[in-house]
């Protein structure tokens, strides 16, 4: 090992909207932050369908998002695709996991996975993807 | 964040994400003209080379970013195979500064790392070193 970490800052940005949408439900009585899937939305998640699912049926079902990404190479999103991916948090009795769910330029969800948080590289996580949809995920 | 083990990269096609060279440096300053230069490597990280002997650049160091918490999940459905996603760190750019410090920023959103050379890679750079 020759090179040596000094620091790492992380893309706040990406946080804003997260961080906004934790603001506004600090007055709730039940608060919890915004994206973080609940047991009965995660029990409803086989209702997502790539290729039939539009964005507005995954916003009625999960609400916002715990982070919004826009995902292009020099501005232009992959072939078939939106330049967006939604991203929930949630956890199960396996633990910890991310909700990635991808949409196709017609608004529909391209892609969708429930990848775990101690998942990372080795045999990747299995998704969901919409018939005759682009082979590659946007954030390839 | 961590560290990976120069002696086992482990296979760089079974990560997830891209791998490959991707960009060299484009500002190189002292101490570094002349002597190194660093590549983004995609899933295999920020990779330095020795280019004294231009005819022969040599690789002295690397580090690989951890997909952490804000890793953006890169999934693809290869070769028909069924669709699958990774969470891999994926190096854009290296970039230097004139005090010498190494700036290794991930494609897939895990962060800035800010590196500096020790040991043998280090030898590289110091004003004796030919």
């Amino acid at each position: 090992m020759r090179l040596k970490p000094l620091a790492i800052a992380s893309f706040a940005a990406l946080c804003a909207f997260a961080a906004v949408a934790a603001q506004a439900q600090a007055a709730s009585p039940t608060p919890s932050p915004a994206g973080t899937l609940t047991q009965q939305q995660i029990g409803a998640l086989d209702k997502i369908v790539p290729g039939q699912s539009t964005r507005a049926d995954v916003a009625a079902l999960l609400g916002e998002p715990w982070r919004v990404v826009q995902f292009n190479d020099c501005g232009e999103a992959m072939d078939g695709q939106d330049d967006e991916t939604w991203e929930y948090r949630g956890a199960d009795a396996d633990g910890g996991f991310r909700l990635h769910v991808e949409f196709n330029e017609h608004g529909m969800v391209h892609l969708f996975a429930k990848i775990p948080d101690a998942a990372p590289g080795g045999a990747g996580t299995a998704a969901k993807v919409e018939p005759g949809g682009s082979p590659m995920g946007m954030s390839m | 964040m961590a560290l990976v083990d120069a002696q086992s990269p482990g296979d760089f096609c079974d990560k997830g994400a891209r791998f490959g060279a991707h960009a060299a440096a484009e500002g190189i300053y002292a101490p570094y003209y002349g002597k190194i230069v660093g590549v983004s490597w995609f899933n295999a990280g920020a990779r330095i080379w020795d280019i004294r002997d231009p005819r022969n650049p040599r690789p002295i160091a690397y580090y690989i970013q951890a997909p952490n918490k804000n890793t953006v999940a890169s999934c693809a459905r290869i070769n028909g195979a069924a669709a699958v996603c990774h969470n891999a760190a994926m190096n854009d750019y290296v970039e230097f500064d004139d005090r010498g410090y190494i700036y290794a920023a991930d494609r897939a959103g895990s962060g800035v790392t800010i590196l500096s050379l020790t040991g043998d890679a280090l030898k590289v750079v110091t004003p004796q070193a030919k």
